[in-house]
Parts: structure tokens; C-alpha cells; sequence
């Protein structure tokens, strides 16, 4: 388990008790991660430390168990809350500018309306969590969450072993269906939960936001002026979005994006990969740690790409390129038009073809690798240490490497 | 060592090390783990009840090693009831250990 699998553990398990708690206990915990580490302990051995997040959970006294925490929150909220497993729709009327989307556990499909009201649609298959929705300050909220009454009841529970997987049964009196609940899903491997929340807004919402923990997410045709979307472990799939902001962020969720028109982009992931295909952005930029980027047919002025180890591979329309990585590899097609490209990694190798572009300057350096440019004179320019300068041309391009290879192709 | 033993000592265990000076969590669940195994993460609902009971009070302090540290500090209130607990547990151990010696 890494840590981050262990803090959502601990999320989940706290779900039931009031907010205030939730974040505290977390802060407790991030706080124990950060002085254990300082320490020089392993993230492994800190969870061993901690111990069995259900121990702890014991120790939490019941009154701040919540019936609903959106009541703890505001009184005025109108919700809805649907228990029964099913199919559910629900129709809004009424002007919102923003509209936040809290899938958690359930798949979020977020497409567009036609009819200039909100609709929502939730299938659910498992009976612990349940539907909501509700405004307050002229924001539109919907999700799914825990049934704290399901929630409340799993706290008096037994667990035994059955095929060597623990089996949780409710102390509720209702052992027998419970008993088939639970013997259902662990013949079905753990869980089957394959709940979904589809949402079509209309056009001329300000901002949406979107955001689950493990389910994945799907956003196709919409148009809000910024669109913000959040995943721990989902996967996320963007389609013909029109956006003048897109902000996307996955923990170990994939990404991929295509037909995607946005004023600037930004995208933070840590060990998902994304790929973006066909899109135009003012600026596109990319945090990374170990997930790789790809970019195919992507036009704009700027982009900004940093990764530890994740490979970059980007072919596209842009006038400034900065790309930086520690191991990952970095190959790049520059298309006519860029007037500035930076690429440098500490041991990741180069690759890149400035062949589509007029006339470059190109100036490389490196520490232990090797570069090799292929000049617009058709010479073979080897560097190995140091830095040097090839050509002359009002686009500049700046490579410099660690141990990494380089290969540099001009127009021949 | 016996859980149900560790359970109801712990608290005490906690206000007896904060009458020694404030202290922060991880360094209370270090120094604890040093004379017995507990799950680390025990610590904090213990701390958190003896805060809304109002036996201890925390403050912040900048870090280098990340977040702000959480300083917990005995009341007066609370160190009343360590000295209390303290009594209680003495009493209780010399009960014990006549019934099992004599």
C-alpha cells in the first residue's frame, strides 16, 4: 500500500463523522507522514507505525457520527437523498453559475442539455451510498455519497473470514440479506460497484467542477467558461470540450483529452499518463512526477511540460516550447512557426525534429551525454560535454542535457 | 502487551508525557512506542477528546520538516485529572500486584 492508497483509506473510513473531524484527523495524519519522512523513514514503515486504520476509528466517539453532513454545514439546503438502489432522474430548473459534481465512489458523465435545465441521472448498484443535490449560494451541487444511515450501521459490525476475504456483517438484524450483499461481492472479487451519475448542464454555466475518487469521468461537448475536474484513481476522458479554462488533476488516474479548444490548460497528474490528441489552447502546461505525456495535432502559443521520470512526446503548432524532465525522454516534432524551444533533462534522452522549421539556431550542451546535430548543411555535429551552436534563424532553440543523449534534426 | 490494558493507559500515559513540557503528536507517539507497541494513529482521537474535554490546548508552530506542528499543552483542568488518573492507576497496580504476589 503507498501512502496515498493509505489516505484514502483513512478518507473513506471517516466519511461518517462530521467534517471538522475529517480534516483534523487527515491533518493529524499528513502531519505524522511529513515528520516521519524528515526523520528518514519510508512511507512503509510510517503505515506500519500508524497502524490499522480501523483501530484508530474505534477510538472516535460516536456523537460525532453525522446523520447528514450537509445539514452539519448549512441548514437551508433542500436535499434529496435516494437510498433505494434503481435508476433515478431528476430535472432542475433555475439559473446557476457554477455546478459541482461529486461523483466519490460512482462514474461521473457530464455532457450538455438542450433544453437550458439541468438534468441528472444516477444508477446505483450499491445500496451504501446514495444521491444528492442541493444549492446554496447560487451554486448547484449533486453527488453521490455514503447513506450515513447504512454508514452508522456498518460501525456495528462483525467481520469474518470467508475464501480467505474479510466479510463485514451488519449488526442491524438484517444479517441474511446482508450476508448475501456481501457473499455477492466477494465472489464478485470485492465489491461491484458500478454506480454512475450522468449530468447535462446547459450552456452559459460559469464554472463546473468535477471530481470522484476512484470512478472515472467522462466531460464530451460541453461549453462553461472554466471547467475543473479532479480524480484520485479515475481515469478521465475529455471530448469536444470549448472551454476558456481547463484545469485537470489526477493523483493515478490516465487522461486523455481530444478535441479539446481552451484558452489555457493545466494539467497536474503524479503516476497517471495523459495523451491529448487534436486540441488548441493558448497555453498548455503539464506537471508531472512519473506519468507520461503525449501530444498529437495540438496547436497554440506556449507549452510548458515538467516530469520527473515521465516521457514526453509531443507533436504540435506552438510558439514557445519549455519542456523539462529528471530521467524521463523527451522527442518533439517542432512545426513551423515556434520561435523558441527549451528542452532539458537531467538523464532523459532528446529527440528532437526542427526539419518543418525555416532556419534555427540551435545550441546544445550536455554533461556526460552525447548530442548529435544533423545541420542545414547537411553536416553531422557531434558534442559530447560542453555546449555549442549550429546555424543561425529567428527560431531558438536551447537543449541541454545531463547524462542524457541528444539528436537534433534541421532542415537539411 | 494486553490491548484493553494499553487502551485505558494510554490517556494516561499521553497527560503524564505533556506534564513534562508540550509536545507534539508524532513526538508523543514516538516516545510512547519506545516502552510499548501501540497503532500510532490511536494517539490522535485520545488527543483530540482530552482537547474538547478541554485538558489540553494546541497551538501551531512552523516546521521544516512540512505542515505547521501541533503543539498540545496540559491545562489545568488537565493536569488535575493526570494527577488524578495517576492516584487511581497507583491504586489499582498495588491491588493488582497484592492479589498476584500475596
Amino acid at each position: 500500500m503507498t501512502k496515498s492508497e493509505y489516505m484514502e483509506a483513512l478518507q473513506n473510513k471517516l466519511e461518517c463523522f462530521n467534517r471538522e473531524l475529517q480534516q483534523e484527523i487527515v491533518e493529524d495524519y499528513e502531519q505524522h507522514f511529513a515528520e516521519g519522512i524528515a526523520a528518514g523513514k519510508s512511507e512503509e514503515e510510517i503505515m506500519t507505525e500508524l497502524g490499522s486504520i480501523e483501530d484508530m476509528i474505534r477510538e472516535l466517539p460516536e456523537e460525532d457520527i453525522v446523520q447528514d453532513n450537509g445539514d452539519a454545514q448549512a441548514q437551508e439546503r433542500t436535499e434529496k437523498t435516494m437510498p433505494e438502489p434503481g435508476r433515478q432522474s431528476y430535472t432542475y430548473t433555475g439559473e446557476y453559475k457554477t455546478v459541482v459534481i461529486d461523483g466519490g465512489i460512482a462514474d461521473v458523465r457530464l455532457k450538455q442539455s438542450d433544453d437550458g435545465q439541468i438534468h441528472t441521472e444516477y444508477s446505483n448498484s450499491d445500496p451504501e451510498y446514495c444521491y444528492y443535490q442541493y444549492e446554496e449560494n447560487g451554486i448547484f451541487y449533486v453527488g453521490v455519497k455514503k447513506d450515513q444511515n447504512s454508514a452508522r450501521a456498518a460501525k456495528r459490525a462483525v467481520k469474518f473470514m470467508l475464501f480467505g476475504k474479510t466479510v463485514k456483517v451488519d449488526l442491524d438484524g438484517s444479517f441474511e440479506k446482508n450476508f448475501e450483499k456481501n457473499f455477492w461481492n466477494v465472489w464478485n472479487g470485492g465489491g461491484s460497484k458500478d454506480s454512475e451519475l450522468e449530468v447535462r448542464i446547459p450552456s452559459g454555466i460559469s464554472r463546473v467542477e468535477v471530481k470522484t475518487r476512484s470512478a472515472n469521468i467522462e466531460a464530451a461537448d460541453v461549453t462553461p467558461e472554466e471547467l475543473d475536474i479532479r480524480t484520485t484513481s479515475g481515469d478521465m476522458a475529455i471530448r469536444h470540450v470549448t472551454v476558456d479554462r481547463l484545469s485537470l488533476n489526477s493523483t493515478s488516474g490516465d487522461i486523455s483529452a481530444e478535441q479539446v479548444y481552451s484558452g489555457s490548460m493545466d494539467v497536474h497528474v503524479t503516476s497517471g499518463d495523459m495523451a491529448l490528441d487534436h486540441a488548441e489552447t493558448g497555453t498548455f502546461r503539464f506537471q508531472g512526477a512519473s506519468g507520461d505525456i503525449s501530444g498529437n495535432r495540438v496547436r497554440g502559443n506556449s507549452v510548458n511540460i515538467g516530469t520527473g521520470s515521465g516521457d514526453v512526446e509531443f507533436d504540435g503548432v506552438f510558439e514557445r516550447y519549455n519542456i523539462g524532465t529528471g530521467s524521463g525522454d523527451v522527442d518533439i516534432r517542432v512545426k513551423a512557426g515556434a520561435k523558441e524551444v527549451r528542452v532539458g533533462t537531467g538523464s532523459g534522452d532528446v529527440e528532437l525534429d526542427v526539419t518543418e522549421v525555416e532556419s534555427a539556431e540551435v545550441t546544445v550542451s550536455t554533461g556526460s551525454g552525447e548530442a548529435v546535430i544533423y545541420g542545414a548543411d547537411g553536416a553531422r555535429h557531434h558534442i559530447t560535454m560542453g555546449s555549442s551552436t549550429v546555424g543561425s534563424g529567428d527560431c531558438k532553440v536551447r537543449v541541454s542535457t545531463g547524462s542524457g543523449d541528444a539528436e537534433i534534426r534541421l532542415r537539411g | 502487551m494486553n490491548t484493553q490494558f494499553k487502551k485505558g493507559a494510554l490517556e494516561l500515559c499521553v497527560l503524564s508525557q505533556l506534564t513534562r513540557g508540550d509536545k507534539y503528536g508524532y513526538e508523543l507517539t514516538e516516545r510512547i512506542s519506545v516502552e510499548m507497541s501501540i497503532a500510532g494513529g490511536t494517539l490522535y482521537p485520545i488527543l483530540r477528546k482530552l482537547k474538547e474535554e478541554e485538558r489540553v490546548t494546541t497551538y501551531l508552530v512552523e516546521s521544516e520538516s512540512g505542515p505547521a506542528r501541533k503543539y498540545y499543552r496540559l491545562t489545568d483542568t488537565g493536569r488535575q485529572y493526570q494527577r488524578q488518573l495517576q492516584q487511581e492507576w497507583e491504586e489499582f497496580t498495588k491491588a493488582v500486584n497484592e492479589l498476584i504476589w500475596n
